[in-house]
C-alpha cells in the first residue's frame, strides 16, 4: 500500500471514520488471519482473535507512529502475535513440559501425493503440538530472540531452545517423508514463475 | 543462528495469500463483530485528550489558513462496492513556465475542429442553447436536409461533470443511434461547457437528437498551483468483473482552457500514486468508468474503446456431481489472430480477448479423415498433463471430411460490406479489398454473388452475378469508398432479402459479413438485431463474419452475431490471415458440412474425481440441450478441424475440488461401474439442410500414457491452451509459463507446412520478453 494511502487511511481512522476501518480490516485481515491460525490451529479461535486484534488496532491507532511503508503492518502484525499469545495462555494450551510433550499424531497423515507445496508446508507448521509451534513461529516466523520469547511466554531461555530444537527436528522428519531428506534439497523445491 | 530449515520454511510461507486451504471463512461475519463492538463503544477520550484534541484543532485552523495547500482533498467513497478514493497530496512547487506553453497548444488543437470554415460550408445548423434542466426529448424535424448538422450545447452543470449527447435519426426505413460526444464542466463559478458533434443525416430522412447528463466522472478543484502525487484507493469489491482499478481509468487535469496533464493511476486494488502537476485554480477529474478501466488492465491504448465480451474460466467440477458436461463446437479462430495483433505491436493482449478454444482450433491437426457415412471423425487421447503433473489432460478432436473442390455445392454469396467512416483506413477497407479480391479468385461459374455496402444509408452496389464475370466483381469492389455512419442493420436485412432471391436449393447460401463491428443498428438494438438474424437462419442462409481493424474493434458483437447467424468468425489482420481463411481454408470457412455440432462428456466415476473443460467457455450447454434439436449449436465447415481439452483429475487424487461436498450416501466405491473407460464422447450434428439430428459415440480407455508418448497433435494443442492461460493470467495454469510452452511446442511443431507453428513459436517468445519488461517496468515503480 503506498504511504500516501495509509497515512490518509490512518488518518481516517483515528477519527473513527467507518468505512477506513473497514479499508484497512479488508486490507489486512487475510494477511492476519493466516498468521493468527499459524499460532492457534483453531479457526474459530482465529476469527476470536482476529476480532480482539482488529479492536486494538483501532483504539491504539493513535499511538502509532507511522515510518513508512511496511510498519503498519509490522505493527499490527506484532499486536496479532500478541493476542494470539494471550489466547492460547487463556485456553492453557502452553505447556512446556521438558521431554515429556505428547508427541502429535501420526505424522503419516501429513504425507502429500505430489511434491509439496507451501500451503501443505504451512500446515507442517500448524500439525506441530502447541509449545512447539508456539516457540517455532515466534522464532523462526517472526524473529524474536530466544530471550524475549521466555520473556514473553514466562519460561526459561533454555526450555525456548529446546522446545525450538525439537520442533525443527519433527519437522525435518516429515519433510523427509515427503521426499525432502536433505537443506540442500530445499532450493530444488518447485516454484512456479512467470516466465 | 538460524538454521536452514528456519528459513526455508518462512520462505516458504511467505508467499501464501488468502485463506489457508481447506478452509470457508466469511471475512464480513468478522468485520460485523468488529463494527458491533465499535459501535457499541464509542472511542472515549481521557480528559487530557480532549483538551490536546482542542488545541489541535485551535492548531488545526491555524495551519488550514497557513497551509490549507497541504491538505489532502477528499471524495466521498463507499469502499465496499469498488468506488474509488483519490488523493492529491502536493509534493513539489510549480514546474516551469516551459510546459505550460506546450499545454496551451494541445488545447487550442482540441477546439479546432468546431471552426473550421470547411464545415460552416457544408449546411450547418446550429441547435438552440439548452440547459441542464430541459432533460426532455427535444426533437427537431430534419427532413430533406442532405448534408451534416452540426449541434452545439452551451450548458450549465456541475463541476466535472460530464455531459453526454446522443444523437438519434429515425427514417420510414429504420432507426439508430448516431454517435455520443461528451463534454465537461469545467469551472464552478461559470460553468459553461461546449459539446459539439457532428452527424450526417441521410437524404430525405428526419431525426431527432436526445442528450442527457452523465455525472460519470467526478472532479475536485486543487487548491493551488503545484505537483500533486496522486493516489487511488479502491473499494473491496470490484464494481465490475474484471475491473480491479475501482473504475479509475485516468486522471485528467484541466484548467479553464489552459492546460491538460493525464496520468493513469491503475493497478491492482490500492494503485500506485503517480504524479500531476496543475497550474492555479484548475480541475482535477478522474474518469469512474468500469468498462474503459476493464480494457486498460491489458495494456491498450487509452484512447482505444475496443470491447471484449468477459470470460469467467470454467473450473474443475466434481463428477460425483456433474457427470455430464455439454457444449457446442466452436469453429472460429478470431481471438488467435487478434492475440497476434496485439503481440506482433509489441503489446500484451487484456485477458479477455483470449478465448482459448479459437487458439487451440486455429491450427489444422493431423486427424484421420472419416471413412464411414459420418460427416466426420472422432479421435480421442489422453496423457500426463503438462503443466499439472499429477493430473491428466484428455484431447477430444474432430476432422470434418474433406471434398474436391469441383464438388463443392454451388455457392451463393452476398458480400455485406460496412463502408463507413471508421472503415476508412488501409488495415480496413484497404485489406478487406485484397481479401475479397483473393476471395472472388476462389469463385467458380456456377457460384454467384452480390455486394450489399452499407454506410448512411444501405445500397446494393452489385446485383446477383454469377462467379466467372471477375472482372465485374472486382471493379465493383475497387469503387467502394469509406465515409458517413454505420446503418449495419438495413445493410443486414437487404443482404439476406437478395441470398433470398438468389437461393440456391441445396447449395451453400452466405452472407459474408466484413465490418469492424462499430455498426449501430437500426433494430433499434443489439438483440433486435440477434432476433433478426435467428429469424433468418431459419431461411437457410449461413453467415460467415470477418473483422478487420483495431481502435474501436467489436469483438464481442461479431462473435454473437457469427453464433447466431449459423455461421464462424475469423478476424483478418493481415493479408496472410485473409490467404489462409478465404483461400487455403476457403472450403471450411465458406461450407457447412455439418449444422448444429454439440458434444457431451460423460466421465467414469471410478476412473475420473473431477474435470475441468478448456475454454468453450461461452459455448457451455444445458445438458438437456444435448438432444434437443431446437437449441442452435455450431457449425463444422469442409476440411476443418475443431479440438477440446480436458484437465482431469484423477480418481483416488486427495485433491479437493472447489465448491463440491462429498455426498453422504453415494460414497466413491458403489459409483460408476468397473469399466477401465474413463469417458464417453456422445455426440450429436445434423446435416446442413437436416433439421433431425444424429448420434455418435466414442469412449476413451486411458493406456496411462505419458507426455512422451504423446502424439504431435496432444502436445501441440496442450502447448496453445497452456499459452492461453498464460496470457489469461488464469488461475488454472499450474506450472505453466512461456518456457513450457516453447518445450512443448518445439517438440510438436511437426511438418508445418505453411509455417503456422513457426508463427506461434515466434509470437511465444515475443510474449516472453513483454512479459519480462513488464516485470522489470513492474519492479521499477
Amino acid at each position: 500500500m503506498p504511504a500516501v494511502i495509509e497515512e490518509h487511511l490512518i488518518k481516517k481512522c483515528r477519527k473513527q471514520d467507518r468505512q477506513a476501518q473497514k479499508a484497512l480490516y479488508e486490507h489486512f485481515e487475510a494477511r492476519m488471519f493466516r498468521l493468527c491460525f499459524r499460532y492457534l490451529n483453531q479457526q474459530q479461535d482465529t476469527e476470536d482473535v482476529l476480532l480482539a486484534g482488529f479492536l486494538k488496532v483501532f483504539s491504539a491507532l493513535d499511538t502509532f507512529d507511522y515510518r513508512g511503508p511496511g510498519s503498519l503492518e509490522a505493527w499490527i502484525s506484532r499486536i496479532m502475535v500478541n493476542e494470539s499469545l494471550m489466547a492460547l495462555r487463556r485456553q492453557k494450551r502452553l505447556r512446556f513440559e521438558e521431554g515429556g510433550a505428547p508427541l502429535p499424531e501420526q505424522a503419516s497423515q501429513h504425507r502429500t501425493d505430489g511434491p509439496l507445496n507451501a500451503e501443505d508446508i504451512y500446515n507442517l507448521i500448524r500439525a506441530l503440538p502447541d509449545g512447539y509451534r508456539t516457540v517455532f513461529n515466534l522464532y523462526a516466523i517472526e524473529g524474536y530472540k530466544h530471550e524475549e520469547i521466555a520473556d514473553q511466554l514466562g519460561i526459561s531461555p533454555g526450555t525456548s531452545k529446546s522446545q525450538l530444537s525439537k520442533a525443527r527436528a519433527l519437522l525435518q522428519e516429515w519433510l523427509s517423508q515427503n521426499g525432502i531428506h536433505h537443506e540442500n534439497e530445499y532450493r530444488f523445491i518447485h516454484k512456479g514463475t512467470d516466465c | 543462528m538460524k538454521t536452514n530449515i528456519d528459513s526455508f520454511i518462512k520462505e516458504q510461507i511467505a508467499e501464501l495469500e488468502g485463506v489457508p486451504a481447506g478452509i470457508e471463512r466469511n471475512r464480513s461475519h468478522t468485520w460485523d463483530r468488529i463494527q458491533q463492538e465499535l459501535d457499541q463503544k464509542p472511542a472515549r477520550r481521557p480528559l487530557w485528550g480532549w483538551m490536546a484534541a482542542a488545541g489541535l484543532a485551535l492548531l488545526a485552523t491555524l495551519s488550514f489558513l497557513l497551509v490549507q495547500r497541504q491538505e489532502p482533498v477528499n471524495l466521498a467513497i463507499n469502499y465496499s462496492t469498488g468506488d474509488s478514493l483519490v488523493v492529491f497530496t502536493q509534493t513539489q512547487n510549480p514546474q516551469p513556465i516551459q510546459q505550460e506553453q506546450t499545454l496551451r497548444n494541445q488545447d487550442q488543437k482540441q477546439n479546432e475542429p468546431f471552426l473550421t470554415e470547411k464545415s460552416l460550408d457544408r449546411g450547418k445548423g446550429i441547435m438552440p442553447q439548452v440547459s441542464q434542466s430541459d432533460q426532455s426529448t427535444l426533437f427537431r424535424n430534419l427532413k430533406g436536409r442532405s448534408d451534416q448538422q452540426y449541434i452545439q450545447n452551451n450548458t450549465v452543470g456541475k463541476l466535472g461533470e460530464q455531459m453526454h449527447l446522443n444523437t438519434k435519426w429515425e427514417s420510414s426505413n429504420f432507426a439508430f443511434q448516431d454517435q455520443v460526444t461528451s463534454g465537461t464542466t469545467l469551472s464552478s463559478n461559470q460553468s459553461f461547457s461546449s459539446v459539439n458533434s457532428t452527424v450526417s443525416v441521410p437524404n430525405g430522412q428526419s431525426g431527432a437528437y436526445t442528450y442527457q447528463w452523465s455525472p460519470n466522472t467526478s472532479g475536485v478543484i486543487l487548491p493551488s498551483s503545484g505537483t500533486y502525487q496522486v493516489g487511488v484507493i479502491t473499494g473491496g469489491t470490484p464494481a465490475e468483473y474484471g475491473d480491479l482499478t475501482g473504475g479509475v481509468v485516468s486522471m485528467n487535469v484541466i484548467g479553464n482552457g489552459v492546460k491538460t496533464n493525464q496520468s493513469e493511476p491503475v493497478g491492482l486494488g490500492l494503485t500506485t500514486p503517480s504524479t500531476v502537476t496543475v497550474d492555479g485554480n484548475l480541475v482535477a477529474l478522474f474518469s469512474n468508468d468500469g468498462e474503459k478501466a476493464k480494457q486498460k488492465q491489458g495494456w491498450e491504448d487509452p484512447n482505444a474503446v475496443e470491447e471484449y465480451a468477459p470470460i469467467y474460466e470454467n473450473s474443475f467440477l466434481a463428477v460425483q456431481q456433474e457427470p455430464l458436461s455439454t457444449f457446442s463446437i466452436d469453429v472460429d479462430r478470431a481471438s488467435y489472430a487478434n492475440m497476434r495483433r496485439f503481440l506482433n505491436s509489441n503489446q500484451l493482449p487484456a485477458p479477455d480477448v483470449i478465448r482459448i478454444e479459437e487458439m487451440v482450433n486455429y491450427f489444422h491437426y493431423d486427424y484421420k479423415e472419416p471413412k464411414d457415412q459420418h460427416p466426420f471423425n472422432v479421435i480421442t487421447e489422453v496423457s500426463t498433463c503438462p503443466w499439472q503433473p499429477d493430473h491428466r489432460l484428455v484431447h477430444i478432436g474432430l476432422q470434418g471430411k474433406k471434398i474436391q473442390t469441383d464438388n463443392l455445392p454451388a455457392t451463393n454469396l452476398v458480400f455485406l460490406i460496412d463502408v463507413s467512416g471508421s472503415m476508412d483506413s488501409e488495415d480496413k477497407l484497404g485489406l478487406l479489398k485484397q481479401s475479397f479480391t483473393l476471395l472472388t479468385e476462389q469463385l467458380r461459374k456456377q457460384d454467384r454473388v452480390a455486394m450489399v455496402v452499407y454506410a448512411g444509408a444501405a445500397g446494393v452496389v452489385l446485383p446477383s452475378t454469377p462467379g466467372d464475370q471477375k472482372e465485374t466483381i472486382l471493379n465493383a469492389l475497387n469503387n467502394l469508398t469509406a465515409g458517413g455512419s454505420t446503418a449495419g442493420g438495413a445493410g443486414i436485412e437487404l443482404a439476406y432479402k437478395i441470398a433470398k432471391d438468389n437461393f440456391i436449393p441445396g447449395g451453400n447460401n452466405r452472407i459474408v459479413l466484413a465490418t469492424d463491428g462499430d455498426f449501430n443498428v437500426g433494430i433499434n438494438s443489439e438483440s433486435g438485431l440477434e432476433d433478426l438474424i435467428v429469424q433468418k437462419r431459419k431461411g437457410g442462409v449461413f453467415l460467415s463474419v470477418l473483422g478487420f481493424g483495431m481502435g474501436n474493434y467489436k469483438d464481442s458483437k461479431m462473435e454473437i452475431l457469427a453464433d447466431k447467424g449459423n455461421g464462424n468468425y475469423a478476424y483478418i489482420d493481415g493479408l496472410m490471415e485473409a490467404q489462409k481463411t478465404l483461400v487455403s481454408e476457403f472450403g471450411g470457412t465458406m461450407f457447412a458440412i455439418a449444422k448444429d455440432v454439440k458434444l457431451q462428456i460423460e466421465f467414469n466415476p471410478a476412473q475420473v474425481k473431477g474435470y475441468r473443460l478448456i475454454g468453450y467457455e461461452n459455448r457451455a450447454l444445458r445438458n438437456e440441450d444435448f438432444a434437443n434439436d431446437k437449441i442452435d449449436a455450431g457449425e463444422l465447415g469442409e476440411g476443418h478441424t475443431v479440438t477440446a481439452l480436458y484437465e482431469i483429475i484423477p480418481a483416488g487424487s486427495k485433491e479437493e475440488i472447489p465448491g463440491f461436498e462429498p455426498l453422504k450416501y453415494q460414497s466413491q466405491q458403489n459409483w460408476g461401474n468397473s469399466s477401465d473407460e474413463m469417458l464417453t464422447v456422445k455426440l450429436r450434428y445434423k446435416k446442413p439442410d437436416g433439421e433431425k439430428s444424429i448420434l455418435l459415440a466414442h469412449e476413451l480407455v486411458d493406456d496411462k500414457q505419458g507426455i512422451i508418448q504423446s502424439s504431435n497433435n496432444f502436445r501441440w494443442s496442450a502447448a496453445v491452451a497452456s499459452f492461453g492461460m498464460v496470457l489469461r493470467g488464469s488461475a488454472h495454469k499450474g506450472q505453466s509459463n512461456c518456457d513450457l510452452v516453447l518445450k512443448l511446442a518445439q517438440s510438436a511443431a511437426g511438418k508445418d507446412a505453411e509455417g503456422y507453428r513457426a508463427e506461434f513459436i515466434t509470437l511465444v517468445q515475443k510474449a516472453k520478453l513483454l512479459m519480462e519488461l513488464k516485470n522489470v517496468e513492474v519492479r521499477d515503480k
